[in-house]
């Protein structure tokens, strides 16, 4: 039974982390139609300057709003320099956005060096919780905490505020929306910035749980995609019960199925996509 | 008579005529000037960019070092070391292969780092017969003769062999929990180790196989039974976060590297306590202490130590290459700058060769016989080293035939 526990709080702890990158993705590609391919790179960036902040002495947790705005910042630079001008190419969008993956990649390798990275934890969340026979590090119940909390943050954003109305309404019906009068252009840098936000923040994060590597971008993107399918784009719950069931069935998936470890979690992608393509939860106009 | 104007004529006909003949017979003079100076080439095809890229700058640093040690020449002729990304891709490495050895003339090649990656390019070069310095010796070539491969690493099996004759006749561990990357160098190393362990009375209780993309090894570590010992291999990032993802679940049986030391001086002072008491084995690696190894990290020192990034090799690769480009240079020096790949291979094969570990040569596949050395890591006042427990002296580095698939298969 102890292991079993383990491995749902396993689950859980890796699923907030994809929570929170794909949540950025998800409401981007929602409301802008924007496929960003290089929102992998934006966990990196998020990730790498928290720990060069980290390691100059910095406070983790101030590094890690830092890393996110950071990625934020870099976000906006490439929505509004090139995303822009791509709107409904989305196969321009795509070469596009993999070559910046190429570009980051490249200077993260020119700064950082070719070895991977581990980033240290608060020295507060350094124990671990006896679970039975085993030890569950306080850091992952802490990454699950945090999920919980952002989850409630998003989900009040989306869909308690006029902000949050406003990016369903253009989620639902775009061109309605855009005939309302407002500063949709706003709205699009608002939510781009949110998105590469959200990115860089899981990336801090995620970093102490999954090390950082220059070469990691599209191996998270696969995960963050899976998510969006699975719980659909556009839908901040949709998007915690895709982030969690590819947590846990990938967790799972990697003890009971070893031999189809590396796909577990595409299948259930693959199913989704056949089954449900608008996923669990998404919404009618994404 | 003798008409000083008839001299001149008669000598500038002399001349002319000398020159006509030496133009028809062929022989161009300036082009047997130009080929004796003509540099030797010696292909790298390295990986630069990829999961194994992080030691690449020092891998080009310890080859030139080699190269600047025979002051850039052997045998009157200028050598130089072409290097080339092969990004720890097959396809790549066989295409930069070919760019070297068609285009650069490259006489011998260095390279790749991994077991397909060297499968696929000596294919390529089996037809030219060019000597092919790999690192690892195919599991499916070491039994054949090789006329032109030659591994100083060994297989991939002997490292793991070692570690587990370590684990089983020294330390008298019982039992074992295997892990590692679900790819050939993981299913060989650890099976290397299985299979000594086993034959010297061990059993293995677990074996547990990872996707190479895994970045959380928390369902492995909730899984893993208890046992004497773990033995791991994972490549270098897989690894860092295995052994720090160990350390945070709290886990405590002492963890082996079943296969060659692939962290680092960089990684090790990363992971600091959460690798203390690691075992792992190391070939050719600056830790290993000795008067050669000082003489030849103080040759790093004065030629590099300016450079941050460079101030040590840090690595087990650099080592490795350093002692690659050594058989390269050494071989061109027994050739006396011949570049025939019959001769050279013959060469290598009759080198016997004193590097920094200490003795070095090849038997008939090809494979290297020299040292291995168990190390464990160790805190040495703040920095973490590996420290030498035992040398394995002048072993051939390929699993022995008598305890080869002991273990069972898992």
């Amino acid at each position: 039974m102890f292991s079993f526990i383990m491995n749902l709080l396993n689950g859980l702890s890796f699923g907030m982390v994809l929570f929170m990158l794909a949540m950025g993705m998800s409401i981007t590609f929602g409301v802008m139609g924007i496929l960003n391919l290089a929102h992998g790179s934006l966990f990196m960036i998020g990730g790498f300057t928290l720990l060069s902040i980290v390691l100059a002495g910095g406070n983790f947790w101030w590094a890690l709003l830092i890393g996110g705005l950071c990625a934020g910042a870099v976000g906006i630079i490439v929505e509004r320099l090139f995303l822009t001008k791509l709107y409904k190419r989305m196969d321009d969008q795509v070469l596009l956005t993999i070559g910046i993956v190429y570009v980051v990649e490249n200077i993260t390798l020119w700064i950082y060096g070719g070895t991977a990275k581990i980033v240290p934890i608060p020295e507060t969340l350094q124990a671990s919780v006896t679970v039975g026979d085993y030890g569950f590090p306080s850091y992952r119940l802490a990454l699950i905490a945090i999920g919980g909390l952002s989850f409630l943050f998003l989900w009040w954003l989306i869909e308690k505020t006029k902000l949050g109305s406003i990016v369903r309404a253009g989620m639902d019906d775009k061109e309605t929306t855009l005939t309302l009068g407002l500063n949709y252009t706003r709205i699009c840098i608002i939510v781009f910035a949110l998105g590469a936000f959200l990115a860089g923040f899981a990336g801090g994060l995620g970093g102490p749980v999954l090390g950082l590597l220059p070469f990691m971008s599209m191996n998270v993107l696969l995960y963050a995609i899976a998510v969006i399918i699975v719980g659909g784009p556009g839908s901040v719950l949709g998007t915690l019960i895709g982030a969690l069931a590819i947590g846990i069935i990938d967790n799972f998936g990697r003890i009971y199925l070893p031999g189809f470890a590396m796909f577990t979690v595409y299948l259930v992608f693959i199913l989704m996509l056949l089954v449900k393509p608008t996923g669990l939860m998404g919404r009618k106009g994404t | 008579m003798f008409n000083k104007r008839w001299l001149l004529l008669g000598l500038g006909i002399g001349i002319f005529s000398m020159l006509m003949f030496f133009a028809f017979q062929g022989i161009d003079v300036s082009r047997v000037a130009q080929a004796e100076m003509k540099p030797i080439i010696i292909g790298d095809d390295n990986d630069f960019t990829g999961p194994s890229s992080a030691a690449a700058p020092q891998q080009v640093a310890a080859m030139e070092l080699a190269i600047h040690e025979f002051n850039g020449q052997v045998a009157g002729r200028p050598v130089k070391i072409i290097h080339e990304d092969s990004a720890c891709d097959e396809t790549q490495s066989v295409d930069k292969a070919k760019k070297l050895v068609e285009r650069d003339g490259a006489s011998i090649l260095v390279g790749p780092l991994h077991e397909p990656s060297t499968i696929a390019v000596h294919a390529y070069l089996q037809n030219s017969g060019i000597p092919h310095l790999a690192m690892i010796m195919p599991e499916a070539m070491h039994n054949k003769k090789n006329s032109n491969l030659f591994c100083i690493h060994g297989t991939n099996g002997f490292d793991g062999y070692i570690m587990g004759k370590y684990a089983a006749e020294v330390l008298h561990y019982k039992t074992a929990t295997v892990i590692h990357d679900d790819m050939v160098d993981g299913e060989q190393f650890t099976q290397g180790a299985m299979d000594a362990f086993v034959a010297a009375g061990g059993k293995i209780i677990q074996r547990q196989r990872t996707p190479i993309n895994t970045m959380d090894y928390a369902p492995y570590l909730s899984n893993m039974k208890k046992a004497d010992v773990v033995f791991f291999w994972l490549i270098p990032p897989n690894a860092m976060n295995f052994i720090n993802h160990y350390a945070d679940y709290g886990l405590k049986m002492p963890l082996m590297m079943a296969g060659i030391e692939c962290l680092g001086d960089p990684m090790l002072n990363q992971l600091k306590d959460k690798v203390v008491g690691m075992y792992a084995t190391v070939t050719n690696y600056q830790d290993v202490e000795g008067p050669g190894v000082k003489k030849w990290l103080n040759e790093w020192k004065a030629l590099y130590g300016a450079d941050k990034k460079l101030s040590m090799p840090g690595f087990v690769e650099p080592c490795n290459y350093y002692v690659e480009a050594l058989v390269a240079l050494e071989a061109l020096k027994a050739t006396n700058g011949d570049t025939s790949p019959n001769k050279l291979n013959d060469a290598i094969r009759a080198l016997k060769l004193e590097t920094p570990w200490g003795k070095m040569s090849f038997n008939d596949r090809g494979i290297a016989i020299g040292n291995s050395y168990v190390t464990k890591v160790v805190n040495d006042g703040g920095h973490y080293k590996l420290q030498v427990l035992k040398a394995y002296e002048q072993l051939p580095k390929v699993e022995p035939a008598e305890v080869a698939n002991k273990a069972p298969k898992m």
